[in-house]
């Protein structure tokens, strides 16, 4: 199976709507066999991204030190 | 031992000595108005109250020239009144005759401008409401870095979505100037990016203490951040301009980042749930493409070709047989409905021919009785002048005139001798 092309950009959201979406049209079963394969590989491409946001995330607790954007991690203990 | 009063003496009494006692007669004193009424007689009535009694007031129309600002509940002053208890029905009250504002009933006429002014700019309306990221990717705190709030709003994001990221902009909350720190830091976050969602904030306090809050400054910023902001100032109950100018209202900072931290294991769940649905509604998808095309292989067109060309004899067959079966009972039919129709014919013509003969006979003799021939064969004559026509009267013919005399066998000429005239003249 080739590779879907997703969009820059894709936020977590947009990934998540499209995603319902596709389920969505894949429930009615609208569309010819090739289209359904296509929408297919960009959900699994979607969720893949989606995946990936959610565990790509690091936590970081900082604190802006100055106007010019210089921050320091921000100890909270 | 006293006399006995009654209602309306003691009232009287009462209110005496409230005139009397110089420390009472004039009194200065403050407290915030509440249930404000305005009637249409021009006299306005509240409550002044603090936080441990109340009294009922009075300002009658005729004093209410005195006060030069809208008195407005919620508002702190200072009324000078004379304290009164009123004779029918015993109600102590104040009756005014001035006022001034004092502290937060300054800032809550301020409060009321700002806001009017606000909302007639459309700051307020729904349609700039910007929307809250379901998945930040970096929430920007503005508030102090001191105390339990920027501290309360950790714990919460890392209860929720441990991994999500937080940057405080540190800034006064209270006191002279706060305000300016709060709209510079907005618009450093913008200027610097430094994140998806700004929620600005502090906790509660006094009103003077949330008055950072409500400053056109801090609105203002709020309303020219492209980031979505949630304001998170007080309690419960207490709104701020910031409140109304931000994207969404939280009422403590920690609910704000309740509301935008979101759970992580609701999004992994979701996303479980869709990845598997995913690939459920295309496996039926494939099950029912597959399921289709083994009913058309099935077919037995395809299991069997020749079926066409089967179908297609066993259709001629029949039409065959039914044309052979049709056919000379047509024909038949025809046949007999013909020759009944040409004995008919033949019939009726031989009854013209046999009348038209017959006719013909009679005809004939009848023409042969009114020939002047026939006439002739029994011994009569024609007579006629040598101009051809025919001699009808003996007064037309003279003496010596030629005529002919016709006969059946030939015609002789003949002499006229004497007249008819000359006949009758002998006799």
């Amino acid at each position: 199976m080739t590779d879907c092309k997703l969009p820059e950009n894709l936020t977590y959201e947009d990934a998540i709507k499209r995603l319902e979406e596709i389920v969505t049209i894949l429930e009615r079963g609208e569309g010819s066999l090739d289209r359904s394969m296509e929408l297919f590989r960009e959900g699994i491409a979607l969720s893949t991204f989606c995946a990936d946001k959610l565990n790509a995330m690091r936590e970081e607790m900082l604190i802006l030190v100055d106007q010019s954007g210089r921050t320091e991690p921000f100890n909270d203990e | 031992m006293s006399s006995v009063y009654s209602v309306a003496e003691l009232n009287r009494a009462v209110n005496e000595t409230l005139t009397r006692d110089p420390l009472l007669a004039k009194v200065q004193v403050r407290g915030e108005i509440s249930g404000l009424k305005k009637y249409p007689s021009g006299h306005t009535y509240f409550t002044l109250k603090d936080s441990e009694a109340a009294v009922d007031c009075v300002l009658f129309r005729g004093a209410a020239g005195n006060i030069r600002f809208d008195l407005l509940d919620g508002m702190s002053v200072v009324l000078f009144a004379r304290p009164n208890l009123y004779d029918k029905t015993g109600r102590f009250q104040l009756i005014v005759s001035g006022a001034r504002e004092e502290g937060i009933g300054d800032l809550y006429t301020r409060f009321i401008k700002l806001k009017e002014k606000l909302e007639r700019e459309g700051l307020f309306a729904a349609s700039k409401k910007k929307p809250i990221p379901t998945m930040p990717k970096r929430i920007v705190a503005v508030t102090s870095s001191a105390g339990a709030v920027i501290r309360d709003m950790i714990h919460v994001t890392r209860r929720r979505f441990p991994g999500m990221s937080l940057i405080l902009i540190p800034v006064a909350v209270q006191g002279a100037g706060a305000e300016n720190e709060i709209a510079a830091a907005i618009a450093t976050a913008n200027r610097l990016q430094l994140g998806d969602v700004i929620i600005v904030g502090r906790g509660g306090g006094s009103q003077e203490d949330l008055q950072p809050f409500n400053e056109e400054v801090t609105a203002r910023a709020i309303a020219a951040s492209d980031i979505p902001v949630i304001s998170a100032v007080g309690h419960e109950t207490d709104y701020t301009i910031a409140d109304f100018v931000a994207d969404l209202r939280a009422p403590t900072p920690s609910a704000a980042a309740e509301l935008v931290v979101p759970l992580k294991n609701a999004l992994y769940e979701r996303l479980e749930l869709l990845s598997s649905s995913l690939e459920q509604v295309f496996a039926q998808r494939l099950e029912l493409s597959g399921r289709h095309l083994t009913h058309l292989a099935n077919r037995p067109v395809l299991v069997k070709p020749t079926a066409i060309v089967e179908r297609h004899q066993a259709r001629l067959a029949l039409y065959h047989q039914r044309l052979v079966n049709v056919f000379p009972k047509r024909m038949t039919d025809a046949d007999m409905r013909y020759s009944r129709l040409e004995e008919k014919f033949r019939a009726a013509i031989q009854r013209i021919e046999s009348n038209c003969a017959s006719k013909l006979e009679t005809l004939t003799k009848a023409l042969e009785t009114l020939s002047p021939l026939a006439v002739l064969t029994r011994g009569y004559s024609v007579i006629r002048h040598p101009t051809g026509n025919m001699v009808m009267s003996a007064s037309s013919l003279k003496k010596d005139d030629i005529v002919d005399l016709v006969f059946a066998d030939g015609e002789v000429d003949a002499r006229i001798l004497c007249s008819a005239s000359e006949l009758s003249k002998g006799t």
